[in-house]
């Protein structure tokens, strides 16, 4: 399905905002109107076909006038955590929790709005249209040198709608937080969750990002996290894929100053007819800087999914360091996985690897563990676990990788009887 | 052999040999001993001509020569050899053939003849016996694969097949167990001769039990603070070497 | 100090011109020139109909854009798509009516053609601009049973086996340069293997380009039948030239039953100047369809020429426990591109594929690695290891990675492995400690890096593979 012009210009009048929010929504219409939604003939949407989702959308895509159905509020069962939460994108700004030192905005009400990065090609079409008509989200300040005792979780309910979302989370010199985002939401009706996310990592800033897609499966999916890291700073993501019909994310990466260094982490289980596409992009623009990333796949039934990962180390930046890995498990006979990892190097003072394995379970391991005693079903259970828990022991918040860990058991087949307590 | 004036050097802008002494006669054996970090390997790298190294001050005499002017080739080529701490690894080059190059590059610059094939691997056979190292290693890539002890062993073949005058064994000790340090051990001492220098460099003792040196030196603070005998290694195993700076400074 | 630098004042060896009277057609691409192409070859109509056919799709398309290459638009129409050298007859009959200059040419390239002198056990067919001017061995390779002979006169002679096969590897309307090569294609290699056959000696082609302004669009088709073997060799080269140089070949090789096809290539166009000026591109389609089981198809490749290298060499695994091998060294230097890798598809059971590629990029070359495995649905059991090596030399180049791995079958188990790193400073200092100078040990340290694909090479190309790296190094280091 085509852009229609006439509904955009249209919803986007209806919106509230500052006079730089409407310099932003110009410029995002500007860019949707020249570029149009992507297609299956744009590389980076060459295995993921959106024009389906658009159809079943139509004129909701662009104001989504469904009421709002009763939405259960998400919670992470044992994680501490100071709380915000969302409904379709919209701050619930009375059920807060906040601690000293953080500062939250909704984003019409905020005028600091970060510089869009609509020009990079990986989620072109959405993140302009995300620019354009983004209501919901919040601006996130967090005040220099503090470390945050609890986790700063950001948790997102669907009831079915059409949301356009636009966090911009801002850490300031020297602090370490540990932020969450999770997206969550059994709507009666398909919506579709169109969210970006900037984070800002000002000069030795650490965050460790845990980014938990739950939701229902009638939703769809796209999301988009753009981290611009400063000097020094530390980035690690875990991002969890195992909700949606049909989801894209796309994480963009910029090492934009001296030593500073990344870490992502993923893994998505997918499985009946599920449709998951992961891209990443790392800039590598400064000297000094690591990026290692280390993304993980199981597909059941016949879900389908894509990686691309992409690691470009720019004239300059020197002594560049850089892993990439990205392997997947097939479970059944019809499910797909098309991976591309990529590498562009435009200088010779680096290292850099990249890895890509598919495959089923090891018939070895397999044999060797039913020799062992265990029956079929339980080797087989035993060696996904153990392919997926290569991810989740990279995960330092004991009470999150157990929150993860259970999410991911729940979504395997043929649930285990086994007690798997001290399995990691 | 050689002689070391005041030698300065610096690494990434920071001085590391701070105004060095040493001398260092034909045929014998000379232990540089000194707790970590005292320039030890900084001084092996630059005799042997190392890039990130830089000489401020002093000189290097080496059989007349000004042995600083020279490209690290060019050092190889009059007999300087470097037992490496960290034997490279270089995928898809054999260990026979680096040597045949190293060794008729060497041949070419004294006015030699260089050697055929076949006089070659007969000679490098015949060495590669002295250190137990099995002939098939020769076809093999330049330490790719090699056990820690399997690379040590490599370079004191290496050393055996290149006939220095004046041999630098940079740790070699380090990371080896009894056994294969006996082997090393074994290979220089066979190596020994009246026209053959060494400068063995080491952190512990240990290594001196079975390469006995003429003279042991003590390198702290980028300078050599104590010369003495063989049983001075044994003097610092027992009483560590603060003692040494102690002394120097009264 | 750092002594792996870029790439200065290589010399191109092969950049001479030599000066023979040739009939060639002016500038420009219609139907007449086809016709005329196809007149002067004495073809029959379903021949002219077909490349009629594929001229006409070819209008319908456009050059593809896809590839990591900064490419100046080409103008079709100031190409002459025909050049033979003019002998005294028509056609050489023998070695002895061959033009004595075009002997010594080959001679300077290294190639006798007069059999006495031929490299023993390699049969040669040299390939002068647009026609084949000589093939060497043809008596004995007739005594096997083989075809080996300039595909002009395979027309000619073996009409049905040519028409069964030409173009069912790659058709007319495949991808933009193919569409171009079938509408005017001029010569190129024939061979056919019979069944059982294995062919008594390497069998080797040299493309030379000398007349200026003209394309070379060779055509070469391989048959393997059931359980024979054939390995294949092909040299290239080119002269110096100011202004670019179009190549658009075509190859397709057909492996039945338990057959084998080894084809090497040791790619050496001109490459332009240290500026960029000149050089040839090459836009190369080369393409084996396994169709047996057990057949296996291997390309080996050593690309050290061209200005701009677009070139796929890619295996369609039909057979089940077919087999296909791609192994790669790419170099760019000064403003060389090369877009190169493989594709494997997957389509037979038990089908297995290995793919290793190393690139090596100096000066202000650029380098893509672009490879795609695909496990069809059908391919139970399928394995692919692909291991992709960059070895960077210098800070103003470029060594890029695009692999597309697409998997549609669970039991299938792909690897994919890749390195880039340049060349270790401390690899270098270790080789000038044991007395090797900087530049033997950078040619030795990117010759073990390629070791892996030059053990891959029949032996008379391996040693001219090493020469050519060798010779390609000079001035590498500062």
């Amino acid at each position: 399905m085509s852009l229609d012009a006439e509904l955009l210009h249209k919803a986007v009048a209806q919106l509230h905002g500052s006079s730089v929010h409407h310099d932003l929504r110009q410029r995002a219409v500007e860019d949707l109107l020249t570029q149009g939604f992507p297609t299956t003939r744009d590389e980076h949407w060459k295995y993921s076909d959106c024009s389906p989702l658009l159809a079943s959308l139509g004129a909701r895509l662009y104001h989504d006038s469904h009421p709002v159905d009763d939405v259960e509020m998400a919670r992470l069962v044992d994680v501490e955590s100071y709380t915000l939460h969302f409904v379709d994108g919209v701050w619930d700004k009375e059920r807060s929790d906040l601690p000293a030192g953080i500062t939250v905005t909704s984003y019409t009400e905020t005028t600091d709005l970060f510089a869009p990065d609509e020009e990079s090609v990986l989620s072109q079409g959405f993140t302009s249209l995300n620019g354009a008509l983004a209501s919901g989200g919040v601006m996130v300040d967090v005040a220099e040198g503090l470390s945050l005792d609890r986790p700063l979780a950001m948790m997102h309910s669907s009831s079915g709608k059409v949301a356009h979302v636009r966090h911009q989370v801002r850490v300031g010199q020297a602090s370490e937080v540990v932020l969450i985002e999770h997206f969550s939401g059994e709507g009666a009706h398909s919506g579709l969750t169109n969210v970006v996310t900037a984070l800002h990592l000002s000069e030795g800033a650490r965050v460790a990002h845990y980014r938990l897609q739950q939701e229902g499966l009638l939703q769809a999916h796209i999301g988009r996290l753009a981290v611009k890291q400063q000097r020094d700073s530390h980035y690690c993501s875990h991002l969890l894929t195992l909700g949606a019909a049909w989801s894209r994310v796309d994480v963009v990466i910029s090492l934009a100053d001296i030593g500073a260094n990344c870490q992502l982490n993923g893994l998505y289980l997918l499985s009946g007819r599920q449709h998951g596409d992961h891209h990443i992009q790392i800039d590598h623009l400064a000297p000094h800087c690591q990026s290692d990333t280390h993304y993980r796949g199981v597909l059941d039934g016949r879900a389908r999914a894509v990686f691309n990962g992409k690691v470009v180390v720019h004239k300059g930046a020197v002594k560049s360091h850089s892993t990439q890995s990205n392997a997947n498990l097939l479970l059944s006979a019809n499910a797909e996985v098309d991976t591309k990892p990529e590498l562009e190097i435009y200088n010779d003072d680096v290292k850099c690897a990249h890895g890509s394995t598919t495959g089923r379970l090891d018939q070895q391991q397999l044999f060797y563990l039913q020799s062992r005693g265990l029956s079929e079903s339980e080797a087989r259970q035993l060696l996904t676990l153990a392919f997926v828990g290569e991810v989740m022991t990279r995960m330092n918040e004991p009470a999150l990788r157990a929150y993860v860990q259970k999410g991911c058991f729940a979504k395997l087949p043929h649930p285990l009887d086994m007690n798997m307590e001290g399995f990691l | 052999m050689l002689t070391i004036e005041n030698l300065h050097a610096r690494v990434e802008g920071k001085e590391i040999l701070k105004g060095l002494n040493l001398e260092i006669g034909s045929g014998e054996i000379h232990a540089i001993m000194g707790p970590n970090g005292a320039g030890k390997s900084t001084l092996s790298n630059v005799l042997s001509g190392r890039g990130g190294y830089e000489v401020t001050q002093g000189r290097v005499i080496y059989q007349g020569k000004d042995l600083l002017a020279m490209s690290p080739e060019e050092r190889a080529w009059e007999g300087v050899f470097l037992a490496f701490q960290y034997p490279v690894e270089i995928p898809g080059v054999n260990n026979a053939y680096l040597l045949k190059a190293g060794l008729n590059a060497k041949r070419k610059y004294l006015g030699l003849q260089e050697l055929d094939a076949m006089e070659f691997m007969s000679m490098v056979r015949e060495k590669a016996a002295t250190v137990e190292l099995d002939a098939a290693f020769l076809s093999r890539s330049v330490n790719e694969g090699f056990s820690g002890g399997e690379k040590k062993r490599n370079e004191i073949f290496q050393m055996a097949v290149l006939e220095p005058s004046f041999a630098i064994l940079d740790e070699t000790d380090s990371g080896l167990d009894i056994d294969a340090l006996r082997v090393v051990a074994g290979g220089v001492n066979q190596l020994r001769s009246p026209d053959r220098s060494m400068m063995v460099v080491t952190h512990y003792q240990r290594l001196l039990d079975y390469i006995e040196p003429d003279v042991v030196h003590v390198l702290m603070d980028g300078q050599i603070l104590k010369t003495g005998d063989k049983s001075l290694a044994k003097v610092l195993e027992s009483r560590g070497y603060d003692w040494v700076r102690a002394e120097a400074r009264s | 100090m750092s002594e792996a630098q870029d790439f200065v004042g290589r010399e191109y060896d092969a950049g001479f011109v030599t000066d023979i009277e040739s009939d060639t057609l002016p500038p420009g691409l219609n139907e007449d020139v086809i016709r005329h192409i196809s007149v002067k070859k004495g073809e029959p109509d379903w021949l002219l109909h077909w490349r009629l056919q594929a001229f006409e799709h070819w209008q319908t398309m456009e050059s593809p854009d896809w590839a990591h290459l900064n490419i100046a638009p080409i103008d079709y129409q100031s190409i002459s798509y025909f050049s033979a050298p003019k002998s005294p007859k028509d056609a050489p009959q023998s070695l002895d009516e061959v033009d004595p200059k075009l002997l010594e040419t080959y001679a300077k390239l290294g190639i006798p053609l007069r059999e006495h002198a031929a490299l023993a056990g390699v049969a040669v067919d040299a390939v002068f601009d647009s026609v084949s001017v000589a093939t060497t061995f043809k008596g004995k390779l007739k005594d096997a049973g083989v075809i080996f002979c300039p595909i002009s006169e395979a027309v000619r002679d073996y009409p049905e086996l040519v028409q069964q096969y030409l173009g069912s590897v790659v058709p007319t309307s495949d991808n933009f340069f193919a569409a171009l090569n079938s509408a005017v294609f001029t010569d190129g290699s024939f061979v056919f293997i019979p069944k059982g056959v294995r062919c008594p000696m390497e069998l080797s082609t040299y493309f030379r380009i000398n007349a200026s302004n003209t394309g070379q669009f060779e055509r070469t088709l391989i048959i393997a039948e059931e359980r024979s073997y054939v390995s294949y060799l092909e040299g290239c080269t080119a002269p110096m030239r100011d202004e670019n140089q179009l190549h658009a070949a075509v190859v397709e090789l057909v492996v039945l039953e338990d057959a084998q096809i080894k084809y090497s290539t040791v790619q050496n166009w001109y490459p332009g100047d240290e500026n960029g000026v000149g050089g040839i591109y090459n836009f190369v389609t080369k393409r084996a369809e396994c169709r047996g089981a057990r057949a296996k198809v291997s390309w080996t490749q050593v690309e050290t020429g061209s200005a701009i290298t677009w070139k796929y060499p890619s295996c369609v695994l039909l057979g089940e426990s077919s087999v296909g091998e791609f192994y790669s060294v790419a170099l760019t230097a000064n403003c060389q591109q090369a877009d190169t890798g493989t594709k494997m598809i997957h389509i037979g059971k038990n089908s297995r594929s290995t793919i290793i590629s190393k690139g090596i990029s100096a000066g202000r070359g650029q380098q893509s690695y672009r490879g795609l495995v695909r496990i069809g649905k059908q391919a139970d059991h399928a394995r692919n290891y692909t291991q992709c090596d960059s070895l960077i030399l210098g800070d103003q180049c470029g060594a890029h990675t695009f692999p597309y791995i697409e998997v549609k079958n669970a039991t299938a188990t792909v690897e994919h492995e890749a390195t880039t790193s340049k060349i270790g400073e401390d690899q270098l200092f270790y080789c000038m400690q044991r007395g090797i100078s900087a530049e033997d040990a950078v040619g030795l340290i990117v010759n073990g890096f390629c070791k892996d694909v030059f053990k891959e090479l029949p032996m008379e190309f391996a040693v001219e593979a090493n020469r050519l790296m060798e010779v390609s190094l000079e001035g590498a280091v500062g």
